[in-house]
């Protein structure tokens, strides 16, 4: 599983966040984005000592500062849990199409999915519109990790 | 390119820039080597004091602080009598 998209399954969940300074900051997750900025709500701060303390309603942290984030340990089963439910969803509802051509297969975003041609090839759907969009024949088009671009290709979930 | 898929799943060894060593299940990481580790525990070594080991959870670490993720060799761990190990910590990295 990404650790983005635990990071995104996290969001009004309380964590710690420790900074590369040693600073500490105890928050509710209020959103997250790619590059791990995350903005938090009732925040206490402490410094890298551990001696003075500040409580900040709300704050933003900018990722290339994060040193780590500790989450609640039952977030990991609740979004593994969540991830597998969408498969069978996803799973079921390509098998409730009548026809076989063009069967629309719409992977969930962090999805990891194998491309036919090369069996260790795994990529990422990175976004919802990408994953949406040119879905033809079982095909799609999405951004391959291995080859860093645009790639065509045939979809099945590991 | 070599990949962490290897290790998903497996008992790994993380150290990080700072000195620290955490041990836990990598449950999934990513391009830039962020590490989601499940069950973690932090092992301080100590020159004078047997090796302490703190409990941390889940832990999310971002992929520029990591130095090495070794794979745990789960039989020689639970052989290991870590109140016997004495060591000195890990300096933080220098450039």
């Amino acid at each position: 599983m990404l650790p983005l998209s635990l990071l995104n399954a996290a969001q009004n969940k309380p964590m710690l966040v420790e900074l590369k300074n040693g600073e500490t900051f105890n928050g509710h997750l209020v959103n997250c984005d790619n590059f791990m900025n995350i903005t938090l709500r009732e925040v206490y701060q402490t410094n890298p000592d551990g001696d003075r303390f500040w409580k900040l309603k709300e704050c933003y942290i900018r990722g290339s500062t994060i040193k780590y984030l500790r989450i609640p340990d039952t977030l990991l089963d609740a979004v593994k849990e969540e991830q597998t439910r969408a498969r069978e969803a996803g799973r079921s509802a390509r098998g409730a199409h009548v026809s076989g051509v063009g069967a629309r297969v719409v992977p969930q975003v962090g999805e990891v999915l194998r491309n036919d041609l090369a069996v260790d090839h795994h990529v990422v759907v990175p976004t919802e519109d990408v994953a949406e969009e040119e879905v033809h024949n079982g095909t799609i088009l999405f951004f391959s990790c291995r080859r860093r671009s645009l790639a065509r290709c045939r979809l099945r979930s590991i | 390119m070599s990949s962490l898929q290897g290790y998903v799943d497996r008992r790994v060894l993380v150290i990080l820039q700072d000195g620290r060593v955490i041990i836990g299940m990598l449950a999934g990481y990513d391009q830039k080597s962020n590490v989601v580790l499940s069950d973690s525990k932090e092992r301080v070594y100590n020159t004078d004091e047997p090796v302490e080991e703190i409990p941390l959870g889940l832990y999310l670490v971002k992929g520029d602080q990591i130095v090495l993720i070794g794979e745990l060799d789960l039989e020689e761990d639970e052989s290991t009598d870590l109140s016997n190990i004495r060591a000195e910590p890990l300096p933080a990295i220098r450039y």
